[in-house]
């Protein structure tokens, strides 16, 4: 099994086989770090502690008779055991409690070996006489034995990380990175992906701590200190957050780093380890500052085409170099993409159909009671606005609605079913979907994958079918990305779709953002301001397009202050004064009130 | 050790030394985390060359008193200048990006690179020979209180803590610096729109927040050895101790807290082998910031 | 546009050319134009994300300025435009929100208001003043500005940036989230302060009504620029449902 690798490196010694191995295991820590930080957005300053589990696993094991792969397999399954209980805590941590949570569980672990008596760790000085390990029966003698064992979990590691991190079950991560509110109220449920992520890059974790004990034939404490955690950290943010390649680049650069002082610049060892550090120390500061991407950025030229063949799709062309837009697109007539189910012929416009029932809205802060007894109709297929002075309760009553806040009593319901007290991603799945005041895009993804990640039941989304349906997954990212490309060309954003969010003008994040709603393939639409903030000609292609929405036959709701964008799109208008509605109809009669005049504008 | 009433009280007394240490490093930790938001691992870099400079300036005759200031001031000095040529930068170039949650990974990752290339220079140059250096001119004598056995340099040590808590807790509640600091901590946006210069705020807390960490290190320091990883378990301490005490620029409560763990700490020697009680603090540590996600707090405090 | 505010105002003390600015990736303002005379109040209006908010942060600083100038007393002041400059000035933003140091006492938000002041018995004078102005903060001196009603949090903050003696207060939204009554006594407040201390204010409100009667001219702002520039009583003769096209 071994020969045809060694023989393709007996220019090598073992100390150099040695070191191999040592950078294929840390690319395997850190390929999976990066996952878990670079893609999800999950900090985690532990690997290493996880990497303590599957290394005491091997060593426990393999002196009770087992062999590696036993270990390994216990290892890993342990971690991600460990991993998926981090990661239910970290689900509702605030990022600096998860570093403190992190560090404070890369510490406990060494100390737990360190106390822990039965079954036996060793403690202080670890399990040492690691050697001649069997793996599947073959005894693995030398570094050169090793070599096809930490090459192929490698490779395995890495071709798992880049399937998930490199399709549209990554595209979701990275918009959980990005903005896990916003992704949520698009349908996915973040806790799910959060929570698999977690668990298996622990396990694979797990792995790399159970091949860096073979490699050095002891388990010891400080093989999973702190410290390691922080050279595996390192490598991620070195090498570039969010490539995987770039991560076996670091790998192998903080590996080589011992040798190059040693031989080449004739160190003596001890003292070249500490030049390592240093070296690496310094590269992270370095880095941080003049290079926060790392060396291989996300999404880097180098490595996109790789990427894209991996994905199954065509390499996406160079981003144009775009000036500011000054000019807001124009809305051409033609060109609405249809609807999954049906678009215009899916349900057929009853007059007076109510799409969405909200009874006795109440809602307190503090005391406060911001909503009192709120009746709200969305008729299906109509434009539902509401308006009133500032702090009269209209942005509580859409987030009652949307489901981003729960009521204290009342019921909202949405085609029969009473969505009160759902999740965001629930209330998605059943046909509704909100947009955001301050639009919140995924700023590092591009137009094109945040649009294409609203699409609706994607099998490229679920872990299983990613590996075991290929063929399916490939489909549907192809039907994924035109669904996204058309939507682009409704909001007349096409132009725009290889550039990230990040670069695009408020503008244009706005129609992006319609594009990304439209995507979810909701029939309920409620959008938040959504001509804040622009220039007056955007405000007008934004109108354009709220129109043909809603003569497809979706039904919208807006909130907005602006009372020239009410006049001209709402069908029906909710005057809220103190946390009621104290008038509705149309909008025209609403504005010729003096009272609701007075009410608006305050009294003189 | 058996429960006898004079056990109880011997410990009570370590408890008290050592609970002053955690105090005034909790309160160095907390005041620099809650002013600026920064995570400043680095601050063990404060501590380990506060501790070596005490060593290397008694070693060569300087008093010890001298040599304590010099430390408390060289402290100052790496505290100040990290926020100066490496966090503020760093944050004005693209922390920007992510918001506050990409300006925490960021200061935490930045002073993780210190503390690797610090630990290591040290090693090199001012440790070479790996054994680490002793604070000398120092006369340790034992001291007994009453049938209580400390030392001399326990009393010391308790004493410049509990001076230097206290000489924060006033300069925060009774000087017109310290008024700006706890506005700036805060409300930073008003306090600039009312005329305070917030940049500099932020140095000068690194200064005093790092000057008590330095000064703090010297008796830690002579009562074993200084060596170049000393500063990693105080930095953890440090930081339980600010993240118990709660984010309110309150020395008294934070010092509180200090006091309770070395209390609980010695006493706990009654009960469990000694070498439980870094796990114990470790795992205090962890459940406590676990339960933020139950209790709701992990959402609230500091971004 | 020089001489169009200068024939309303014939001493302006603030004035502000061609004004872009926003935040991040977001530009707001398209250039914005308006001038103050020493003495006069005027008020901004328009709908929520006009632009308003922005505009004060950038004039005070707190915002950079891409493109325009702002001059006051005729000196151009565009490159030293720093909260901390403008107040010692003597031009003072009042935020809308958060707006007080809600753990600090209401004697230390006040102290803070002066902390550019160098002399203790100015200080001291001024502090004595303020008691004057506002008996409550007297009565609560020694408790947490934070506990504080929202009319009483209002009337400190306008306490602590008198505090400094400023000639320019940049207010945002005062009427905020209070109730009717207290807005009441804080334009009443705003206009005794505007007659008895000759105060010049640039107004941002939303409750059009209560700033017009203390006001001298209005400019009105749609999409990140000045539409409009009327007098007080101009607007006031108007019939209130005209009010809706002006915005």
């Amino acid at each position: 099994m071994t020969s045809s690798i060694v023989t393709s490196f007996a220019f090598l010694g073992e100390t150099d086989i040695s070191y191999i191995n040592l950078a294929l295991i840390y690319a395997i820590y850190a390929v999976s770090l990066n996952l878990l930080l670079g893609y999800a957005g999950q900090v985690t300053l532990a690997p290493a502690a996880f990497g303590a589990i599957g290394g005491y696993s091997v060593a426990r094991l393999f002196l009770d008779g087992n062999g590696l792969e036993v270990g390994l397999l216990v290892g890993f399954s342990v971690a991600l055991v460990f991993g998926v209980l981090i990661g239910i805590i970290a689900l509702r941590l605030t990022l600096i409690w998860l570093v403190v949570l992190t560090l404070a569980f890369s510490t406990i672990v060494p100390q737990v070996i360190i106390v822990l008596r039965k079954p036996d760790l060793g403690q202080v000085g670890g399990l040492t006489n690691i050697v001649d390990v069997p793996f599947f029966g073959h005894v693995l003698r030398d570094p050169s034995d090793l070599l096809p064992v930490t090459l192929a979990f490698a490779a395995i590691v890495f071709l798992v990380c880049l399937r998930m991190g490199e399709s549209p079950y990554g595209r979701v991560l990275r918009a959980v990175r990005d903005d896990t509110t916003a992704i949520q109220t698009l349908g996915k449920n973040t806790f799910r992906y959060k929570l698999q992520v977690f668990g298996l890059t622990s396990g694979m974790a797990g792995i790399a701590g159970g091949l860096i004990v073979v490699q050095s034939t002891v388990a010891a404490p400080g093989t999973f200190s702190f410290d390691a955690s922080l050279a595996i950290f390192a490598i991620v943010v070195i090498g570039g957050m969010g490539n995987l390649y770039g991560s076996l680049l670091g790998a192998a650069l903080i590996t080589a780093a011992t040798p190059f002082f040693q031989n080449v610049l004739g160190i003596d060892p001890l003292k070249a380890t500490l030049w390592q550090l240093i070296a690496y120390g310094a590269a992270l500061i370095i880095v941080i500052r003049l290079r926060p991407q790392g060396l291989l950025p996300a999404g880097s030229r180098y490595t996109r085409d790789l990427i894209a063949r991996v994905r199954g799709t065509r390499p996406a062309p160079e981003p144009p170099d775009r000036g500011p837009a000054m000019q807001a697109p124009s809305v051409r007539p033609p060109a609405m993409p249809a609807s999954r189910n049906g678009g215009q012929s899916a349900r057929p416009v009853l007059d007076g159909e109510i799409a969405v029932r909200a009874r006795g809205l109440e809602k307190s802060f503090g005391g406060v009671r911001a909503v009192q007894g709120v009746d709200i109709d969305l008729k299906r297929g109509a434009v539902t606005a509401l308006v009133g002075p500032n702090g009269a309760g209209k942005t509580t009553v859409f987030n009652l609605i949307a489901g981003a806040l729960r009521p204290d009593a009342g019921s909202v319901v949405l085609d029969d079913v009473e969505i009160a007290g759902k999740r965001p991603d629930e209330i998605a799945a059943l046909g509704m979907v909100r947009s955001f005041q301050d639009v919140r895009l995924f700023p590092q993804m591009t137009a094109r994958d945040n649009v294409a990640v609203a699409v609706p039941g994607q099998p490229g989304e679920s872990l299983a079918r990613l590996f075991a349906a290929p063929a399916a997954v490939g489909r549907g990212e192809r039907a994924a990305l035109e669904m996204a490309d058309e939507w682009l060309e409704f909001v007349g954003m096409s132009g725009a779709a290889t550039t990230p969010a990040a670069a695009l003008s408020y503008g244009e994040q706005k129609l992006v953002s319609l594009a990304r709603v439209l995507a979810t393939d909701a029939q309920v639409i409620l959008l938040d301001e959504p001509a804040s903030g622009i220039e007056g000609s955007w405000v007008q292609a934004m109108l354009d397009l709220i129109d043909r929405v809603r003569d497809q036959g979706r039904t919208v709701c807006i909130v907005e202050h602006n009372m020239h964008v009410i006049e001209q799109i709402a069908d029906v208008t909710y005057f809220m004064e103190s946390g009621r509605v104290v008038a509705s109809g149309d909008v025209g009669e609403l504005l010729k009130d003096n009272h609701l005049a007075e009410v608006y504008f305050g009294t003189v | 050790m058996n429960f006898t009433a004079h056990n109880v009280l011997q410990l009570l007394a370590n408890g008290a030394v050592l609970g002053a240490f955690y105090a005034a490093i909790g309160c160095s930790f907390s005041l620099i985390l809650t002013v600026t938001g920064r995570f400043h691992m680095a601050w063990a870099m404060s501590f380990t060359v506060a501790a070596f400079l005490a060593a290397s300036l008694t070693e060569n005759g300087v008093s010890f008193w001298l040599a304590l200031l010099a430390a408390g001031i060289a402290a100052a000095g790496v505290g100040v200048a990290i926020e100066r040529l490496i966090y503020r930068p760093l944050l004005a170039a693209g922390g920007a990006a992510g918001g506050a949650a990409s300006a925490l990974l960021t200061v935490v990752v930045a002073s993780l690179g210190i503390v690797i290339v610090g630990q290591n220079l040290i090693s090199l140059f001012w440790a070479p020979d790996g054994l680490g250096k002793s604070i000398a001119n120092i006369d340790v004598k034992p001291v007994d209180l009453g049938g209580i056995a400390l030392t001399s340099l326990d009393i010391t040590a308790f004493t410049i803590n509990v001076a230097m808590i206290a000489a924060l807790f006033l300069i925060l509640r009774r000087t017109k610096l310290g008024r700006n600091i706890r506005a700036t901590s805060v409300n930073a946006d008003m306090a600039r729109v009312v005329g305070i210069d917030t940049k500099r705020i932020f140095l000068i807390v690194f200064g005093i927040g790092s000057f008590i960490a330095g000064v703090a290190a010297v008796p830690y320091a002579a009562k074993t050895v200084a060596v170049p990883e000393m500063g990693f378990i105080p930095v953890l301490y440090a930081l339980l101790v600010a993240f118990l005490g709660g984010f309110r620029n309150n020395p008294l409560q934070t010092a509180a807290v200090g006091f309770g763990i070395g209390i609980l700490e010695a006493e706990a020697s009654l009960l469990v082998d000694l070498q439980y009680t870094q796990l114990v603090v470790y795992s205090v540590l962890f459940i406590f910031a676990a339960s933020r996600a139950f209790v709701g707090g992990g959402r609230t405090a500091l971004a | 546009m020089d001489e169009a505010p200068t024939a309303i105002t014939p001493r302006p003390l603030l004035e502000v050319d061609g004004l872009r600015g926003g935040y991040g990736r977001k530009q707001v303002l398209y250039g914005c134009d308006l001038a103050i005379g020493d003495g006069e109040v005027v008020s901004l209006l328009g709908h929520n994300g006009a632009g308003k908010t922005t505009l004060l942060n950038t004039i005070i600083g707190l915002l950079p300025m891409r493109d325009g100038s702002v001059r006051f007393e005729g000196v151009d002041i565009t490159r030293s435009c720093s909260p901390v400059r403008n107040k010692q000035r003597g031009i003072s933003l009042i935020p809308s929100e958060r707006m007080v140091f809600g753990t600090l006492s209401v004697l230390d938000n006040l102290r803070l208001g002066a902390t550019l002041e160098r002399s203790a018995t100015r200080r001291a004078e001024r502090l004595e003043e303020m008691f004057e102005l506002f008996p409550i903060l007297r009565e609560r001196a020694s408790q947490m500005a934070g506990t504080l009603s929202g009319g009483q949090q209002r009337m400190l903050v306008i306490g602590v940036t008198l505090m400094s003696s400023p000639r320019v207060l940049l207010l945002d939204e005062p009427s905020l989230g209070l109730a009717p009554a207290a807005v009441d006594s804080v334009f009443e407040t705003l206009g005794r302060l505007a007659r008895e201390q000759q105060l010049t204010i640039l107004l941002v409100e939303q409750n059009i009504g209560p700033a017009l009667k203390i006001s001298d001219r209005v400019y009105t702002m749609r999409s990140g620029e000045i539409r409009r520039e009327l007098s007080a009583t101009e607007m006031l003769a108007m019939d209130r449902t005209q009010w809706w096209e002006l915005l």
